[in-house]
């Protein structure tokens, strides 16, 4: 998917007086002026479908592109406007390396962070999930522990193992690091078979994200919004900011 | 290396045959968006890409819209 070299659009308007004046707008100034929506202290960033890395996917697949997520993340360490992200995960995993970039440049911003898992936080959205400072569940939301795999041509020898293994280890290392699991209890999750019918792994719910330390809370948009809100209070009184 | 409860064959193997038209993005005013064109010069937004939860509620914005862009000359 190309960038097309077309930066000034506007919203058709609704009567033709309106109209002409934005047309010539754009031809005397090559610019229009576009409604632009008030700006919020909370960057709010989606990440939905497929993490989508180094390979483009087929078009009917629903997808978050590294090169749209990782400048947002620059942009809100860099802006001085931004007081915190909200992270909110609907994701069925994706590309190793895009989804433990994103995780990474989560866990190192300067800024207050919270994760919000629904629907599903499933595979390479673990990590992402347990990044922030602090990350919450909801109720119904799942999240699938399972094993990485090899897929396509394979060659076989063991040194294939052993470079899936680190593979493997990178994405457990990360978890264990950002998170309050145990390494025993996040290898017996990945590992468990007779739980999911197609593939070796577990799937934890909600308050069993919780439970077994994965996750910090179980809750929706206003537990969020109000941890942010607590986190970002904080670190305001702790640099001596204005208090309100 | 793909690490996703979908199985692979169903991501990679699927969809090419299908007549959906590819999107573009697209920049307005600082906010991206996955657009259809519609190659009269305009597009219909399908989905933003704005961290700004603010501009979710800018009904100028809205998936279905359309925008008008042209060309843009330095």
């Amino acid at each position: 998917m190309h960038r097309i070299p077309y930066t000034n659009a506007e919203t058709l308007p609704e009567d033709d007086k309106k109209r002409g004046s934005v047309v010539d707008n754009i031809q005397q100034l090559g610019q229009t002026n576009v409604a632009t929506s008030a700006d919020s202290n909370i960057y709010c960033l989606t990440i939905i479908g497929q993490v989508e890395g180094h390979v483009v996917l087929p078009p009917q697949n629903k997808t978050t592109k590294y090169e749209h997520i990782i400048p947002q993340l620059v942009a809100a360490e860099q802006n001085p406007k931004i007081e915190g992200v909200l992270v909110i995960l609907n994701t069925v995993g994706g590309d190793v390396e895009a989804g433990l970039a994103i995780a990474e440049m989560i866990a190192s911003l300067s800024k207050p962070t919270v994760t919000l898992v629904l629907g599903g936080g499933h595979s390479i959205g673990v990590p992402i999930a347990v990044s922030a400072d602090w990350s919450i569940i909801a109720e119904t939301a799942t999240m699938t522990i399972h094993p990485i795999r090899l897929n396509g041509l394979v060659i076989g020898v063991p040194q294939t193992f052993e470079y899936l293994d680190k593979m493997q280890e990178r994405v457990i290392r990360f978890i264990l690091n950002h998170s309050r699991i145990s390494e025993e209890e996040l290898k017996s999750l990945m590992f468990k078979t007779g739980e999911l019918t197609r593939d070796i792994g577990t799937t934890v719910i909600g308050a069993d994200a919780v439970s077994k330390g994965l996750i910090d809370q179980v809750g929706g948009v206003a537990e969020a919004i109000r941890e942010l809100n607590r986190r970002i209070e904080e670190r305001k009184q702790a640099a001596g900011g204005v208090v309100q | 290396m793909i690490y996703s409860v979908i199985p692979t064959e169903e991501l990679f193997f699927n969809g090419w045959e299908d007549t959906i038209t590819p999107l573009t993005d697209l920049t307005v005013a600082g906010v991206t968006m996955q657009v259809e064109m519609l190659g009269d010069g305009t597009a219909r937004i399908v989905r933003l890409i704005s961290p700004n939860p603010f501009d979710y509620m800018n009904p100028a914005w809205m998936p279905g819209n359309i925008i008008r862009y042209v060309p843009k000359f330095d």
